[in-house]
């Protein structure tokens, strides 16, 4: 039997706001296989998101666990926790959340610049920063390297975040409504790339979604509501 | 180890944002000016020390009793090892005035205390020949080329058994004087016999009294007469006439304004001792003494010391080094450089807020980049490094900015006091206050590495503070941030 790359168990995540305490998810279960797109479907405030970050490693759930390669990741330190997240996930948000003072080929090497020090760094420079050219070419933007997050267009940001997170190579995408904000012909350019990937590098995606359509193309489809997954 | 993305990214907001600019202007100002001041300061201070040291004997045997004389003292410290020389003081205080043609006539005993021909002065009697044995005081005489010679005073007496004498005007100029203060003199000079004591007084004094050589003064005093042990003691009033006889100039700005150099005998004369008096005593407030050269003047002072106080009825004696006679002075002046140097300390603080201000505003402003750190994977104290590294480029280049404005400044202050000056008659270092010809800098190693690092340090300290803020964000609340 295949072991997931990334699972769910039993998590339960709840705010308190004041005296009370608000469930947001009541006991999700989730596996996801490797090369597998999963689309995460819900209406608005069902925890798609907050599913999303705990299973990103980025919050702390209340209760149950999150699993990488089947492997538990409850109790970890901070510091492991993002050592983890570097190595085996990838995140592509919405609004794209690319550093505003960094060049496009800036903003992909960063990952790669991350727990390296000045000195390793600078004798591994030259193999690095052609893996990210190649990156950022393989997502069409070979001729806006330069190029600064305010220079660029919508569906550019979206894959210069593409290609940041391919620079680690991790196990698993997590894509937290890729296209929200593109126009429609943008947002089919930039989802076609996300299926390329998964056919082409075997990375397995979690894609939240209100779009049809696109969770239609997905191997799988989860629904959320209410904090739970319902089929 | 420092990350090679927090590296990345600390130069990149520092170049973004010009406001940390502030930050290393800040610190460059507050060590430039920490250098500045304190390089002004000690060359200030160590010229001040200088001329304080330049009016001091190497010891001092002072709080001696009342009617103390100087032979017994004389006898016991002269075979003290280590002594090369001693001369006796006699320390008194009266009023000089002036004469002028004006206080003349019927109103020649008359002397108007408010008037700026007269001034409080504290009377040093010396034994000339025996002065110069102990202190550097013919050095501070001013010589011909500067105007003034004092008269006889590096001379050899020719009449050793009249020591008043020894610091007499020539007749000639003493004639040439009382004639002009409208004084009875004979027809010619040459019938003319000097008439008082020389006196000397300072340069300063000099010019802000209009003084000649040759010029008669009076000094005007008061002493106690009558039984040693108290019975029937009455104030005396005392007027005596001098001559005024030299300048001198030590830079030692309290002696300069103060001091009056007479002949010992002339002081112990008007003070009741006259020599030629039967019962008088050779009359002493203090005796100088210089050191053997290669002896510790510690070791001597204790040895004096000790044989001073040995002597009947001088137990309550003190023999004090060259520090120790202006200690007031130099505490006062010590002090003054403390007193700047918390100031300087206060610039430095404010520089730090701003450098923390600085960072601060930055790492508020950076928190949704703060998430996106985090969903890539970098660790707390990756994400604290970025802005920790900014407060080190920071601290680097303010301290070391403010180190080469230091010393530069230290280098060129005194041209650049000229140029304004000669250009827009400004004095950053006023030379009629502070009475020196260019402004004094003495660059002290140790202040000079000490305030960099400390501003470094500080700095770094200040840094930390917003850096741990940014380490201790927590994902998910700064990707959400707005």
């Amino acid at each position: 039997m295949t072991t997931p790359v990334l699972a769910a168990e039993g998590l339960h995540k709840s705010y308190r706001l004041g005296r009370t305490e608000i469930p947001v998810l009541k006991g999700v279960d989730l596996q996801v296989l490797p090369g597998e797109m999963v689309a995460l479907l819900g209406m608005s405030g069902a925890g798609k998101s907050t599913l999303l970050h705990l299973l990103g490693l980025l919050d702390v759930p209340t209760g149950g666990a999150v699993r990488y390669d089947g492997a538990a990741t409850t109790g970890l330190s901070a510091a492991a926790r993002a050592r983890l997240r570097h190595r085996h996930v990838g995140f592509v948000f919405q609004f794209y959340h690319l550093i505003p003072e960094l060049t496009a080929l800036q903003n992909v090497l960063l990952g790669k610049m991350m727990h390296r020090s000045v000195l390793q760094y600078l004798g591994e420079r030259r193999q690095v920063k052609q893996q990210a050219i190649d990156l950022l070419t393989q997502v069409g933007l070979a001729q806006r390297l330069r190029h600064r997050p305010a220079e660029l267009s919508g569906g550019e940001r979206q894959r210069v975040a593409i290609a940041r997170a391919l620079m680690t190579a991790p196990r698993v995408i997590l894509a937290d409504e890729p296209t929200g904000n593109l126009d429609s012909a943008t947002a089919e350019g930039v989802i076609e790339l996300l299926f390329q990937i998964n056919q082409e590098r075997g990375i397995a995606f979690v894609i939240v979604t209100h779009n049809e359509d696109i969770a239609a193309r997905c191997h799988r489809t989860v629904r959320l509501r209410d904090g739970r997954v319902v089929n | 180890m420092l990350q090679a993305s927090s590296c990345l990214l600390a130069v990149r907001y520092l170049r973004s944002r010009w406001v940390n600019v502030l930050g290393i202007v800040g610190v460059a100002v507050a060590v430039w000016a920490m250098i500045l001041v304190r390089a002004v300061f000690s060359g200030f201070i160590g010229n001040i020390q200088d001329d304080v040291r330049r009016t001091s004997t190497d010891l001092l045997v002072t709080d001696l009793p009342h009617d103390t004389g100087y032979a017994s003292l004389r006898d016991a410290i002269a075979g003290v090892d280590g002594v090369a020389a001693l001369a006796p003081r006699l320390r008194h205080f009266g009023v000089f005035h002036v004469l002028t043609p004006q206080a003349q006539g019927g109103a020649a005993q008359f002397v108007d205390f408010s008037s700026a021909s007269t001034a409080f002065v504290q009377l040093v009697g010396i034994d000339p020949a025996a002065e110069g044995r102990v202190s550097a005081q013919t050095q501070w005489y001013q010589h011909e080329h500067e105007r003034l010679k004092p008269q006889d005073l590096d001379a050899t007496p020719a009449d050793q058994a009249d020591p008043i004498k020894r610091l007499h005007v020539p007749a000639w100029l003493e004639w040439q004087g009382r004639r002009r203060a409208g004084l009875p003199v004979p027809t010619q000079p040459s019938l003319h016999r000097t008439l008082s004591p020389g006196l000397l007084l300072s340069l300063d004094r000099l010019y802000s009294h209009h003084l000649e050589p040759g010029f008669p003064l009076d000094i005007i005093s008061a002493r106690f007469d009558g039984q040693a042990d108290g019975a029937g003691k009455e104030t005396v009033a005392i007027r005596e006439r001098f001559t005024f006889a030299g300048a001198f100039k030590t830079r030692h700005r309290i002696f300069d304004d103060t001091t009056a150099i007479v002949p010992i005998e002339t002081l112990r004369s008007m003070l009741g001792h006259d020599f030629h008096d039967d019962g008088s005593i050779d009359l002493i407030t203090d005796v100088a003494i210089a050191v053997v050269a290669g002896q510790d003047p510690a070791v001597v002072q204790a040895r004096v010391r000790q044989r001073v106080r040995a002597l009947p009825g001088l137990q309550q004696a003190n023999v004090l080094d060259w520090v120790q006679q202006n200690q007031v002075f130099l505490d006062a002046v010590g002090h003054e450089r403390a007193m700047m140097q918390i100031v300087l300390f206060v610039v430095m603080l404010i520089a730090a807020f701003l450098v923390y201000a600085t960072l601060h505003m930055m790492v508020a402003q950076k928190t949704k980049d703060i998430g996106i750190l985090c969903a890539i994977g970098s660790t707390p104290r990756g994400i604290g490094a970025t802005f920790l590294t900014c407060g080190i480029v920071i601290g680097l280049i303010g301290s070391l900015a403010g180190l080469v404005l230091g010393v530069l400044s230290t280098r060129w202050i005194n041209p650049v006091n000229d140029w304004l000056f000669e250009n827009f008659g400004l004095e950053m270092f006023p030379r009629r206050l502070f009475d020196l010809p260019e402004i004094p800098c003495r660059l002290e190693p140790a202040w000079l590495i000490g305030v960099p690092v400390a501003a470094f340090l500080l700095t770094l300290l200040v840094a930390w503070l917003p850096a741990r803020r940014a380490a201790r964000m927590l994902p998910v609340e700064a990707l959400s941030y707005e």
